[in-house]
């Protein structure tokens, strides 16, 4: 079955069912939306999680090893289980990027509650790790290399 | 707001059927441990720490398309370079 979406990112987009993510406790802060889409060209490395029930909402996506290339999550057994994935290999873990407008290097990313998503039971969720190491805003680009 | 008094080792039982329990571990001036015990399907988060990841999901979807094209090449190239670097 396909789901069209009328996306403010990309315009209309026919969405196969197959192509979903359910998160059963929605998104802190967008508890209603359980159903989402990874959306994004290919060649962009930000990718954009949108919830088919509302289109008009996006939120940009990185992997998070992109911004700490040492990222190392250690997941509750727990999230796994519920997710239906047998392992930490069968995840994928995205960070919720904040780009203020007009100024997206000073942008940060949630490695503190990556989105954790498992492609084979099409299930997610935000999980909030216990970690003292990472933070809800981690600057996307440090301080005085803006000339990357 | 309830106010209960509890000591060391003695709990709180929110749901009977849901199983919902709380229980004072250790107390001690300025701080109290905590253990909980709930169903899955039940979060338990540390209230100031859920807020932040709320609010930081509301303000993600301000971001515009045209600012995080822009970041993303930035990004990507600095991938790039990363890898060069570990072939090196």
């Amino acid at each position: 079955m396909t789901i069209r979406v009328q996306t403010l990112l990309a315009g209309e987009l026919d969405v196969e069912e197959k192509d979903l993510f359910f998160f059963p406790r929605g998104l802190p802060g967008f508890p209603g939306f359980h159903r989402w889409i990874l959306a994004g060209d290919d060649e962009d490395v930000i990718k954009w999680l949108v919830p088919v029930d509302c289109g008009a909402l996006a939120l940009p996506v990185v992997p998070p090893e992109l911004v700490d290339p040492a990222y190392d999550a250690n997941l509750p057994g727990s999230v796994l289980e519920e997710l239906g994935a047998g392992s930490k290999d069968e995840v994928v873990l995205l960070a919720v990027l904040n780009l203020p407008r007009g100024n997206a290097l000073k942008g940060t990313a949630n490695l503190l509650a990556p989105v954790v998503m498992a492609p084979k039971t099409r299930r997610g969720r935000q999980v909030v790790l216990s970690d003292d190491r990472y933070g809800v805003k981690v600057p996307l680009v440090p301080e005085g290399k803006d000339d990357l | 707001m309830l106010v209960l008094t509890r000591r060391k080792g003695e709990s709180i039982v929110i749901d009977v059927e849901e199983g919902i329990e709380i229980t004072v571990l250790e107390a001690s001036p300025g701080a109290v441990r905590l253990g909980i015990r709930a169903p899955r399907s039940i979060d338990v988060w540390r209230k100031e720490v859920i807020l932040q990841v709320k609010d930081a999901n509301k303000a993600a979807a301000a971001a515009s398309p045209g600012d995080a094209k822009k970041l993303g090449e930035i990004l990507g190239a600095r991938r790039s370079k990363d890898k060069d670097k570990t072939a090196d």
